[in-house]
């Protein structure tokens, strides 16, 4: 092989890796569809300050309850209708889709870098450690998640942040175990015992050599928590226990408009749609990476 | 041959998908199987041979790879155009198959018994329960297991590996097929277990009058049990004949080159190295486990992997570690190099004990001992570009990049291969390409004892020999002292100065190579040596003639 082709091969490495995962994420249909939406929603969510027509905490006292544009009696101005205290639907739901956005990358944020430090440090120190960060792993998972966040939420006070810290902590022993699994079965391999015998510090071993070789099957995890994340701080939000009003956070509008479920059903039903439709697209993108990371799941298609 | 082929295949085409780096896996290929033969299909990895194979079970990964032409006659019909239906009556009752990986072919969590049940409740044989039994327990008695009740009613990974094989073959055999494909049934195993094995396909072959194709890689196993031999290369036969013809006036440049690299049995006297000695080891103990009791009262098992091991390496001199696998040879290099720590003994490298030493204390003396990885494929970070991998060591020991960077371009000439491949990832190379980069990593710490960890053992035979080229080379060269690990006595005769044989941990046997494979001591080397396949075969002298 001569030196160009080579250069020209090297060059297209990187390349060709994103393509490969590219046509295997293409093949899953419903990964595609969730990837329109998200996107969508992100570009919504960026700029929600020059989309949303109206300020989302405004009220408009001539307008309670307007149903939206589709239902008999709704207005142009207000394509979504308005709350009981005469907000704009459509301008809360386009702010409310900042915070989901927000809880998920702070949420994965903190539980993957809390988690695979974790989960590094107890597969390269068996033994003690090992069995100490892995119990108190255990002991977490051994709480129903959502009680334990409630839990928490309950020590530290109700408000958003706290809600992501005490979802953070409920997801971080999913991050650990599945670092931890993965940094043991490559430690297995000869790579790290050849750095081994060159000298090569812990870290060094954790961080530069292992840790590249797990991040495939933790990228998924962190797709599939994403959404869970939202989910669960909706949850809380529904109880009280998460973003306070008048926050446009989706699970508080959800509580805000739980009175009047029977009344103006519309009010829960367009941010219970939302929150849906968002945890179902980032499900579908995680089901399709894994398609394309995965190298054991490529061979059965 | 006056007998009737009973396996008769023409022209068959198979396949690949379009992306794939040839268009057909097995091409043009023709060839026939009589009853009462052994025919060895031989060849490098890749070469269509296990799919030719498949292709006459009808195991081809469909929709992908498919037969697009040519015939599979069998009993009259061509099977290659059959529906699954029937295809699936005449596998393993008409013809049978055994694999290479026993473990992995047998079900883990199915007692033997029950799986051999299976092959006939798969087969709608109308037999009662008692009948089978005592079928059952005849054809394990029929490849010579031991206690077939016994063996019967326990699990695989309760057999060793010979056992298992043993299982599989009874397996194959149950219905009685005309004939039996065997795709490297034997590579998995060790060389007296595999000796027995070729044995028992031998005689039950003959006993039978069954057709058996054999997949193999391996001339020795080829010399030892073949009747007439197909060569496959790139998909194509590029030569057929009888044993005899093939394996000592071989035709086709690439049969002679494949022959030509087949390392000899017999050693060459050479004179004994006298240089300074750049380690000794003495009295190195290693136990895996320990006896005390665990928290829930159970006993630990305890191997004893390295038992009073007393060996020295000179400057310039290969020492061979050979025995079988679980002997304890790898664990005794890894101890050296501190990779495992060792129980007790020493570990003289020039002067200083290095058991003895910290972690802090022993770098420095990382430098200069290096290890030569077994599986090309594992021992490279896939993540890391080759150029990152290399200057790892030297990094650690604080050399700038620019000067490690420099050095590595220059190893990268040494092992021979182009200075480009710095920027590219493990996975663009070969296993060949890959082994040559673990050399050159080795080598950039600038060390003085290499520990060869069945370097070669995961490669093709020509590419092996160019690697042991390799490392005898860098070894004159660089004046280097030498640990070679191996389980392969044809290629410790070739490489080796000096050899030590291990077994249970113990080395029973420790001498110059020629004396060790000439006049060996011990009741364990003359049996290594008798279990090397194919050891009545020289191996011509094809020096002079076209090799590809």
């Amino acid at each position: 092989m001569s030196d160009v082709t080579l250069q020209e091969k090297q060059n297209s490495a990187l390349v060709d890796a994103l393509k490969g995962f590219w046509i295997e994420f293409k093949r899953n249909r419903g990964a595609l569809y969730g990837l329109v939406f998200i996107t969508i929603l992100g570009f919504v969510a960026t700029f929600a300050p020059f989309i949303a027509p109206y300020v989302p905490e405004e009220q408009y006292r001539d307008f309670l309850k307007l149903p939206p544009v589709w239902v008999e009696g709704g207005s142009w101005d207000f394509l979504f209708g308005t709350d009981a205290l005469g907000r704009d639907q459509l301008s809360r739901m386009i702010y409310g889709s900042r915070y989901s956005f927000y809880i998920g990358f702070i949420v994965i944020f903190f539980c993957l870098t809390i988690g695979i430090v974790l989960g590094l440090v107890a597969a390269f120190n068996r033994g003690f450690i090992d069995n100490m960060i892995m119990r108190a792993m255990d002991i977490i998972l051994a709480f129903p998640a959502l009680l334990m966040a409630l839990a928490l939420v309950a020590i530290l006070g109700p408000s958003l942040e706290n809600a992501m810290i005490a979802i953070a902590i409920v997801y971080i022993p999913h991050f650990v175990r599945l670092t931890r699994a993965q940094a043991m079965s490559e430690l297995g391999k000869d790579y790290v015992s050849s750095s081994k015998t060159m000298g090569a510090s812990k870290a060094r071993l954790m961080f530069i050599n292992v840790l590249p070789n797990c991040m495939a099957p933790l990228i998924v995890q962190a797709t599939m928590s994403f959404s869970s994340a939202i989910l669960d701080a909706a949850a809380l939000g529904f109880l009280g226990m998460g973003a306070q009003p008048p926050t446009p956070e989706w699970g508080t509008m959800l509580a805000d408009s739980r009175q009047y479920i029977l009344s103006d059903p519309w009010l829960m039903t367009i941010p219970g749609l939302f929150i849906l439709v968002t945890v179902l697209s980032i499900n579908l993108i995680g089901d399709g990476m894994r398609d394309g990371l995965d190298p054991k799941m490529k061979s059965n298609k | 041959m006056t007998k009737e082929a009973i396996l008769k295949i023409s022209n068959l085409t198979v396949s690949l998908p379009e992306r794939a780096e040839r268009p057909f896996a097995v091409e043009d290929v023709s060839f026939e199987v009589y009853p009462g033969e052994i025919l060895c299909i031989v060849g490098e990895s890749g070469s269509g041979k296990s799919m030719s194979s498949n292709a006459v079970m009808g195991l081809l990964p469909k929709p992908f790879v498919y037969i697009s032409q040519g015939e599979i006659m069998f009993e009259g019909r061509d099977i290659s155009k059959i529906s699954d239906r029937e295809m699936q009556a005449i596998r393993g009752s008409k013809i049978g198959m055994i694999f290479q990986e026993p473990m992995t072919a047998l079900n883990p969590v199915m007692r033997v018994n029950k799986q051999l049940q299976e092959v006939f409740s798969s087969h709608h044989l109308k037999l009662s329960k008692a009948e089978i039994k005592t079928k059952i327990i005849e054809m394990l008695d029929d490849v010579g297991l031991p206690d077939p009740e016994i063996i019967g009613n326990s699990y695989p990974f309760e057999l060793s590996g010979g056992q298992r094989q043993r299982v599989m073959i009874a397996m194959a055999l149950a219905l009685q097929p005309k004939i039996l494909i065997a795709d490297e049934p034997t590579t998995a195993l060790d060389v007296t277990t595999q000796a027995q094995i070729l044995k028992l396909i031998a005689e039950l072959q003959e006993t039978r009058d069954m057709g058996v194709i054999f997949i193999t890689h391996d001339f020795g196993v080829v010399a030892e049990i073949a009747d007439r031999v197909i060569v496959m290369q790139m998909g194509k036969i590029v030569e057929q004949g009888t044993a005899e013809q093939i394996l000592n006036r071989p035709e086709h440049p690439y049969t002679r080159k494949l022959i030509a690299t087949v390392p000899h049995l017999g050693a060459q006297k050479k004179e004994p190295v006298t240089s300074d000695i750049v380690v000794s080891v003495k009295g190195l103990n290693k136990i895996y486990g320990s006896e005390t009791t665990g928290l829930f009262g159970k006993k630990g098992r305890v191997v004893h992997a390295s038992r009073d091991v007393d060996l020295e390496i000179r400057k310039g001199e290969t020492l061979g570690l050979v025995g079988e696998s679980g002997s304890g040879k790898s664990t005794v290099g890894r101890c050296i190099i501190r990779l495992h720590d060792s129980n007790s003994g020493i570990i003289d490298f020039e002067g200083t004990d290095i058991l003895k030493l910290s972690n802090s204390e022993m770098m420095p003396f990382r430098k200069h001992i290096q290890m030569i990885f077994q599986d090309p494929y594992a021992s490279l970070n896939p993540r890391r570009k080759i150029g990152d991998i290399i200057t790892e060591g030297p990094t650690i020991h604080g050399i700038p990049k620019a000067v490690s960077w420099k050095r590595a371009e220059e190893l990268l000439e040494i092992v021979g291969l182009s200075k480009i491949a710095l920027k590219r990832y493990p996975h663009e190379f070969s296993g060949g390409q890959r082994q040559r980069i673990g050399i050159a990593r080795a080598l950039a710490m600038d060390p003085k004892l290499l520990i060869a960890d069945e370097a070669v053992s995961a490669l093709d035979v020509s590419v092996q020999s160019q690697v042991l080229d390799l490392l005898d080379e860098i070894k004159t060269e660089m004046d280097l002292a030498m640990l070679f690990v191996t389980h392969d006595l044809r290629v410790a005769a070739q490489v080796c100065d000096k050899i030590a044989v291990m077994r249970f941990g113990e080395i029973v046997e420790y001498g110059n190579t020629y004396d060790v494979f000439h006049n060996p001591q011990h009741d364990y080397t003359k049996s290594l040596l008798e279990a090397v396949p194919g050891k009545a075969w020289k191996v011509p002298d094809l020096s002079g003639l076209e090799i590809a």
